[in-house]
């Protein structure tokens, strides 16, 4: 079986300075993937360079046996694979609905889409015309998670999801991600500061330093100990 | 001058002398040439020559104004146009005469001063774009020659105005008089651009927000620009018209207008010379071909303009000095020193209030992104502003320097409130902000850089080029430390991205700050230059007693260099107190929850 | 004095028109087609010749659309998409290419000014008054184009795609959206926009190769002014447009001509939003 995501030796930066050094891993069907590690280590900027934002400079990535590494974003995109990113990842002035529907590719799926997804977040679809802009930080939160789901993703890559929000959110979405995951056949890639989160939902840890992998494991009851024993360092 | 530190003193010398004695020799080849040209050329020649020396004054104002201050205009034709029309009403007016000519030209540069500096009031404004500028200068002409057409017989409406006298010289004599002023503006131009103030209008075509925050008002130096250039391209008008005896709306339009763009585009724009080239050449093969091709020389034109901005934007003498530069590679500009700057009187309390921000708040309509923000930051305090994303730390470093951004409450810096003034005001209390992505000015050598940052302690000279930069200790021992020192002639665009946060901050450090204010200095740093970074920033805050406030994400970071933290969160000051006490305080821990707080506790 | 408020109205109709296309081209890609005046001369001759050619109205201002929007495609594809990092560069080329495109219709159709016959004639009995039924067109075509702008904009997809990339360009890309086929078909949307109102004015004036540059600077300026929405522009057409036609009326025509500019002007500079809500 050819796995969901596949990145080989992989490596980018910006300029002339190389944040991204020779990173492989591989992410099965219906995987969880976490990556950890403190900022400012190339976190954000792997997922960049799987996605295509940020052009590799070697080494390649597999997208279900297929070599994607030059591919563009939204032409990855089409094939399933979703990037969630940190930051203004909402279209403020746009509709609920709006963005909702951004995250699939045509307005066909619409509705089954949203009968399928709207179930786990009904704070959203009771208010499908407000502006997302009027939505609270967690509820933008949850409308962006929403959004990635809508389309089924193959593979979908999480930045930080849970930063800012509420203990009682966290939770919510470490259950609807698991859900998803386990029902739909989707792999994930987790980028998280928040460790219990990120161990509740994955079943293997990377550890990420300046740009390099230099642990890794599967999620047991010592997980948190040794990820912690990289981070005191 | 004890504390100079030469680069390479010989070396500096020979070039600059060189250099100069070659100019000169080239300024006598050329005058010689003027002079002898003459008798060598055919009159229609010598007649297409003289209107294109004029055509070529004008040429260079666009070269300013679009190559090196960034401003796409349209507009320089309408002062032209002045020159021409101010000659032609007070000749036809009032006969010829010495007087006459003396209110001809008054008039010109009168005339020409007022329109752009109105021009340059409505272009030129905080928060204005390039694009909008751009528009105006447009309008401009339109609107001037539209005056005209309804003018009458004053202005002789479309058909201009003729048969008025005029200077009686020989062809030869006016190629010569042309022919000179056009080699004397050049001169002026290339000296004024490469002297010191020549670089700050290059650094406002290449980072306008920058200068701003550098204390510069470079909304009142494209106005100058644009009033100086107005004045000269005016007088190239006076001696078109001197030359031609006649004035017509065309010499005034946009259409004409357009065509410098055009010539300087073909040229190579933001080089003077270009200009001059570009203006010759188009002039001369336009007398020769729009006679028999009228149709297709236009065309021909057009499709030239668009084939090289698409493929050489730098025009014909970029082309050339693509082909030089494989022969020869050397080093822009002549070597620097850097000399540290005598120290201002001893500056005021040692612990004085650095920052005092009462009640302020930001809103769009019903969201509001902070409120209520209250602190005071003393001098010598190194104060972290931390908080997750969408917090408002970056809002409030901007209402912290910009007047404008606040929807309500006070803040001061040094004692002064900063009301609603402008950036460039705020910086002269005594702020200097470092933006999160590195703003330098790309094409700028590092050395020019740092001297555009002295703008406004130390005033530019408009015709040298100092080969001794004098900036504060803090800024020079940023250069040596981060290795800036080694590559002072070098192009700010080659540099590394942690070389161009250190140039950034020693730039910031050239304005002298009493606060200095930084947005996640240490993102994509590597750990070397993190670490240094950090002890820069503690020296700054013990030895200079500056006041810093830090915004930044990397708790790690912040732990180990502040003297205070303030938790930001959903707008709102959430903490502020020791370090100590906030890294351990719940709230700390629920925000950065997992292995921060875990760390922390590893720590203490 | 019922006379001057339509002619207000009519001309409102007509700048609306002819800067919608040059609105939703600065939306999308933040640049001003200088090449804009050029597609409405392409769509005056166009309309041109569709009636030399005997087509009824129907026929001509569709054509003429397409004439223009095919133009626009090409602009885009081949110029504008090489100089979105250096905008000063793009609105430079567009303005080459509308030199370019004015010496080819004089190549073409020779220098000489043309008319062509309004589709409706005669007047219509309004108010008591009697007035150009023409003119009455202009102002249900303006709603129409109002009507499907916005249609297109609110209720399909593409319009989604468009408003997404207008507001977060990176992020619209991330979730799949072409935006370098959003910005083709705006461009060639707007120019289509510029070469249908050519068609719409060429009953009202006279066809010469450079017919489009006086209705230049006024659109750029209501561009500028309305701040980005359509809604905004609109009333800056009536505003503005009625004032020209207020000044050319009682003051002195060339000063009208000059109105929308200068006012533009003065209103940005004290109100840099513009009409914008702030």
């Amino acid at each position: 079986m050819t796995s969901a995501l596949q990145v080989e030796s992989l490596s980018s930066g910006y300029g002339t300075s190389e944040v991204i050094t020779e990173v492989s891993f591989t992410l099965a069907k219906s995987e969880v993937l976490a990556v950890v590690g403190k900022n400012g280590m190339g976190k954000t900027s792997l997922l960049k360079t799987v996605l295509g934002l940020l052009p590799a400079w070697r080494g390649s990535v597999k997208f279900a046996g297929k070599d994607v590494t030059h591919m563009p974003p939204h032409l990855k995109r089409r094939l399933g694979l979703v990037y969630v990113p940190q930051e203004h990842a909402l279209f403020q002035d746009l509709t609920i609905r709006d963005n909702l529907r951004l995250g699939l590719l045509s307005d066909r799926d619409f509705k089954a889409a949203l009968d399928h997804v709207g179930q786990w977040f009904p704070v959203l679809t009771r208010r499908l015309q407000q502006r997302a802009g009027t939505l609270s930080g967690g509820e933008q939160k949850m409308l962006i998670v929403a959004r990635a789901l809508m389309a089924r993703p193959q593979v979908l890559l999480l930045d930080e999801v849970t930063e800012g929000l509420q203990p009682s959110l966290v939770d919510r979405l470490a259950d609807v991600l698991t859900r998803f995951s386990r029902d739909m056949g989707t792999s994930m890639v987790v980028i998280e500061q928040h460790l219990p989160f990120a161990l509740g939902i994955a079943g293997r840890y990377l550890v990420f330093k300046r740009g390099e992998i230099v642990d890794s494991g599967g999620v047991d009851a010592q997980a948190t100990e040794r990820i912690e024993a990289h981070m005191r360092i | 001058m004890p504390d100079a530190r030469p680069l390479s003193p010989a070396a500096a010398t020979q070039f600059g002398v060189s250099r100069r004695w070659s100019a000169v020799l080239l300024a006598i080849l050329v005058a010689a040439g003027i002079t002898l040209a003459p008798l060598l050329l055919d009159t229609y020649m010598i007649n297409i020559l003289i209107r294109a020396f004029f055509v070529a004054i004008a040429a260079i104002t666009v070269d300013i104004v679009w190559g090196y201050c960034g401003t796409l205009t349209f507009g320089q034709s309408a002062f032209f146009g002045i020159g021409v029309y101010a000659l032609a009403i007070i000749f036809t007016e009032y006969g010829f005469g010495s007087w006459q000519i003396l209110l001809a030209l008054a008039t010109a540069v009168i005339a020409a001063a007022a329109v752009a500096t109105v021009t340059g009031w409505l272009s030129f404004y905080p928060g204005s774009t390039p694009l909008y500028a751009s528009i105006v200068s447009l309008v401009v002409p339109i609107v001037l020659v539209q005056v005209l057409y309804s003018g009458g017989t004053f202005t002789g409406s479309s058909s201009g105005l003729v048969g008025f006298e005029t200077f009686d010289l020989e062809f030869e004599n006016w190629f010569r008089l042309a022919g000179l002023c056009l080699a004397a503006v050049a001169v002026v131009a290339l000296i004024a651009t490469r002297s010191d103030s020549g670089r700050v209008l290059k650094a406002l075509r290449d980072n306008d927000e920058r200068c701003t925050y550098l204390g510069i008002n470079t909304s009142r130096y494209r106005i100058v620009v644009l009033v100086v250039t107005a004045i000269v391209a005016a007088l190239a008008g006076f001696g078109y018209a001197a030359f031609g005896g006649v004035a017509a709306p065309e010499n005034a339009s946009f259409t004409f207008g357009t065509r410098l763009i055009i010539m300087v585009a073909l040229g190579g724009r933001g080089t003077i010379i270009g200009a001059i080239v570009g203006a010759l050449s188009i002039e001369v093969a336009s007398a020769y071909l729009s006679g028999s091709l009228p149709y297709v020389w236009e065309l021909i034109i057009g499709i030239a303009l668009i084939a090289v901005i698409l493929a050489f934007p730098d025009g014909l003498v970029g082309i050339v000095k693509r082909l030089m530069r494989g022969v020869q590679k050397k080093q822009r500009g002549p070597t620097t020193r850097l000399r540290p700057v005598a120290k201002a009187a001893a500056n005021a309390e040692e612990n004085a209030v650095a920052i005092e921000v009462r009640g302020l708040g930001k809103h769009f309509g019903s969201l509001s992104v902070l409120d209520g923000v209250q602190f005071a930051a003393r001098r010598a305090e190194l104060l972290s502003l931390v908080g997750p994303n969408g917090a408002g730390k970056t809002t409030l470093i901007r209402c912290l320097s910009d007047g404008r951004e606040r929807s309500t409450g006070f803040v001061a810096i040094a004692g002064h409130s900063i009301d609603r003034l402008p950036p460039d005001r705020v910086v002269q209390f005594g702020l200097g902000r470092k933006f999160q992505a590195a703003s330098v000015f790309e094409t700028l050598t590092v050395a020019e850089c740092l001297r555009v940052a002295r703008t406004h302690r130390a005033r530019p000279s408009l015709i040298t080029t100092s080969t001794v930069l004098e900036l504060p200790a803090a800024a020079i021992s940023v250069v040596e430390r981060s290795g800036l020192a080694d590559r002072l002639g070098e192009e700010a665009r080659n540099l590394s991205h942690g070389l161009k946060q250190a140039l950034e901050l020693a730039m910031v450090l050239s304005l002298e700050p009493e606060v200095l204010l930084l947005d996640e200095p240490t993102a994509g740093l590597t750990r070397a230059e993190r670490q240094a970074f950090a002890d820069i920033l503690t020296a700054l805050a013990s030895r200079d007693r500056l006041c810093i406030l830090l915004v930044e994400h990397d708790l790690d970071f912040v732990r180990e260099i502040s003297s205070r933290i303030i938790v930001l969160h959903q707008g709102k000051i959430a903490l502020d107190g020791s370090v100590h006490d906030i890294v351990n305080s719940a709230l700390v821990r629920e925000i950065y929850t997992g292995q921060q707080a875990a760390a922390s506790e590893a720590v203490s | 004095m019922l006379t001057v408020t339509l002619d207000a109205v009519t001309t409102a109709a007509l700048l609306f028109i002819i800067s919608s296309g040059l609105l939703i081209v600065f939306g999308v890609m933040k640049i001003i087609n200088f090449a804009h005046a050029a597609f409405v001369t392409v769509g005056a001759y166009a309309a041109l010749v569709g009636s030399q050619l005997g087509l009824p109205w129907v026929l001509v201002v569709p054509l003429a659309f397409a004439t223009g929007a095919l133009c626009g495609a090409l602009t885009e594809a081949t110029i504008v998409r090489r100089l979105y990092q250096r905008p000063l560069d793009a609105i430079l080329a567009t303005w080459g290419l509308g030199t370019v495109i004015g010496q080819l219709i004089t190549l073409i159709f020779g220098r000489e000014v043309q008319f062509v016959q309004a589709p409706i004639t005669g007047t219509v009995d309004l108010f008591g008054i009697d007035y150009s039924a023409y003119r009455i067109v202009l102002i249900a075509a303006a709603v129409i184009v109002a009507v499907v702008f916005t249609m297109l904009l609110n209720g399909t997809r593409l319009g989604l795609s468009t408003r997404a990339v207008i507001m977060n360009e990176m992020l619209a890309q991330g979730l799949g959206v072409d935006s370098s086929r959003v910005r083709l078909i705006t461009f060639a949307i707007g120019s289509g926009l510029a070469a249908l109102s050519g068609a719409l004015i060429t009953p009202l004036s006279s066809v010469d190769p450079n017919m489009g540059v006086p209705w230049l600077v006024s659109a750029f300026m209501l561009v500028m002014v309305s701040g980005g929405s359509l809604l905004t522009l609109a009333v800056s057409c009536i505003l503005l447009g009625g004032l020209q036609v207020i000044v050319s009326t009682f003051v002195n025509p060339i000063l009208g001509g000059l109105t929308i500019a200068i006012c533009a002007a003065i209103v940005l500079r004290i109100r840099p939003e513009g009409f914008a809500r702030a």
